[in-house]
């Protein structure tokens, strides 16, 4: 290996590790700061800027384990799972999969969940651009035209499912309301992440509308669609709560492309 | 260097960081500035309010772009996809030029997202000037390269920060974004003349002034671009200003951001100081 290979490899070493064999004696020791203080900055500087990005990315997480535990926790984090995101807006990317596999916060499914969740937020922030249709475009096809129809959706569009009230959480942070109490629902809970303009949203469906964005999202087309709902409802429900459905999507901006077949 | 445009790039004047936070005052009020530099990375995310803002502003100013992690010195493959994300977002906002670090961000896959100082060695210099030219190749334009602020040095060194700058910048046939702020945080923390750095950079290179804030911890200075500028930096400015000349410079301040009217404020006093220093290198060349 070259000198600057290793010289590279141990100064990583010491800034995930703080261990300084091989990179100590590489640095000009001085009077006025020893080496093992100045790689202490580097050292330091590593961790405390990637808990800062995880601090404003998981804002609801770290108020719920305040900020001694957060930032305990958000160190071992970095620790276990360095970056190998060459943009730092995606440093968050694996905590919730870092709290499942981590020994000690792997009972704490709660934390899990709501760092699943302001992650599906965050990159719904970030994601890919597109522009929605209005439901104009539907009324234009003509009525024979609809079973054949298929559609696609925002790109950012995540079905979440949950264990947990981590949502209620979310939005007892933000309301500067106290925490509510820790319900575990006996069903999975589907929530929805988007990004409609700038800002990203969130709804749970039901178990239903869930199923309707698995198939939609399947590319399956409209008459498919409604015939799958018979195993929700009863058959003459059926076409009301399709077009809700689809009316509620228009609106949120859920849809960003009608398809007929050729 | 097949397909390299070597234009000479314009004189921007005086500019500001494009930060999330002003973007809707920069669009109402539209300020006298005369450029922004924007942070490459924030805007090569697939979508979403910084590239709509992007587009918008930029309808009214030119840009410049300044990157953090091209890695150039490490020694890693270069990334090539990140390479076509700054090609692409060069592609669709047209900067006056790109620059990024003097530095490396990781090695064995992995980014520690700093600005970390390179061993000013021969194999070092070696390897990072064949790394700009295959960047310059690459974009098909010169790209700046900014000295950063340091820490620690390494007993290996076998040239000088500055003599390390002016020979990368000669031999990959680069410009220089130069730090004002980040020659005073590195000249304090390894006890050598700010001025003798200056004095020894190619004064045809030098594109960009840099001038920030940093944190002052007694026995050493964080860059952290998170305070006004201190009189000593504004100094070590005037000084840079006498031996190099109109040069476009811009204030960075990426934490702590406050209000807009304020680093206007210190885009004022920048200004200020430029103006007085070349009337009177005018009035000494007249005499
Ligand atoms: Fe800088």
């Amino acid at each position: 290996m070259t000198d600057l290979a290793t010289l590279q490899q141990s100064f990583q070493h010491y800034l995930r590790h703080q261990d300084g064999a091989g990179i100590l004696t590489e640095i000009v020791n001085d009077a006025a700061l020893s080496a093992q203080q100045r790689l202490a900055v580097y050292h330091e500087g590593y961790y405390l800027r990637l808990i800062e990005i995880l601090e404003n990315d998981f804002v609801v997480l770290a108020r719920l384990l305040g900020e001694e535990s957060f930032s305990q926790m958000a160190r071992a984090y970095i620790h276990d799972f360095p970056s190998q995101y060459r943009n730092i807006q995606y440093v968050g990317c694996r905590l919730s999969e870092f709290l499942a596999r981590s020994p000690v916060y792997h009972e704490h499914s709660l934390w899990r969940e709501l760092a699943t969740f302001e992650w599906a937020l965050e990159e719904a922030r970030i994601g890919e651009q597109a522009t929605s249709v209005s439901i104009a475009q539907l009324a234009e096809l003509a009525p024979d035209a609809w079973g054949e129809l298929s559609f696609v959706l925002h790109p950012t569009l995540k079905v979440l499912r949950l264990h947990h009230n981590a949502v209620e959480y979310y939005q007892a942070s933000y309301a500067e309301q106290a925490w509510p109490e820790l319900l575990t629902h006996t069903e999975l809970q589907a929530c929805i992440v988007w990004r409609k303009q700038f800002a990203a949203h969130y709804r749970y469906v039901n178990s239903a509308e869930a199923w309707m964005l698995g198939v939609v999202l399947a590319g399956e087309r409209f008459a498919q669609i409604c015939a799958g709902l018979c195993d929700f409802m009863p058959e003459e429900e059926v076409a009301p709560y399709a077009l809700g459905r689809l009316q509620q999507w228009f609106a949120d901006g859920l849809i960003t492309r009608l398809c007929l077949a050729e | 260097m097949a397909n390299r445009q070597h234009q000479q790039l314009p004189y921007l004047g005086f500019g500001l960081g494009l930060r999330p936070t002003h973007y809707e005052y920069i669009l109402n009020h539209r300020p006298d500035v005369d450029w922004f530099e924007i942070v490459s990375d924030d805007y090569t995310i697939p979508g979403g309010k910084p590239l709509y803002y992007l587009d918008r502003i930029r309808e009214h100013y030119p840009m410049v772009m300044h990157g953090v992690s091209l890695s150039i010195g490490s020694v890693d493959p270069l990334d090539k996809d990140y390479l076509s994300q700054i090609k692409a977002l060069a592609d669709r906002i047209a900067p006056q030029w790109i620059s990024d670090h003097l530095c490396w961000t990781g090695v064995e896959g992995y980014n520690m997202h700093d600005l970390l100082p390179l061993p000013y060695t021969e194999e070092a210099l070696k390897h990072v000037v064949a790394r700009v030219e295959q960047v310059q190749d690459y974009l098909g334009r010169q790209i700046l390269l900014e000295n950063v602020s340091s820490y620690v040095s390494y007993q290996t060194s076998q040239f000088t920060e500055w003599e390390f700058l002016s020979a990368v910048a000669e031999q990959a046939d680069c410009l220089i974004l130069l730090d004002i702020n980040n020659i005073y945080v590195s000249a304090f923390n390894h006890h050598f003349d700010p001025l003798t750095y200056l004095h020894n950079v190619p004064r045809e290179r030098v594109q960009q002034f840099h001038v920030a804030g940093h944190t002052n911890h007694g026995t050493h200075i964080i860059d952290t671009h998170d305070e006004p500028i201190i009189r000593e930096v504004y100094d070590l400015y005037a000084q840079a200003v006498a031996h190099f000349g109109k040069v476009s410079t811009m204030i960075e301040r990426d934490d702590n951001i406050p209000a807009f009217p304020e680093l206007y404020a210190e885009l004022q006093a920048l200004k200020a100081i430029a103006a007085k220093v070349t009337t009177q290198a005018q009035v000494q060349e007249d005499v």
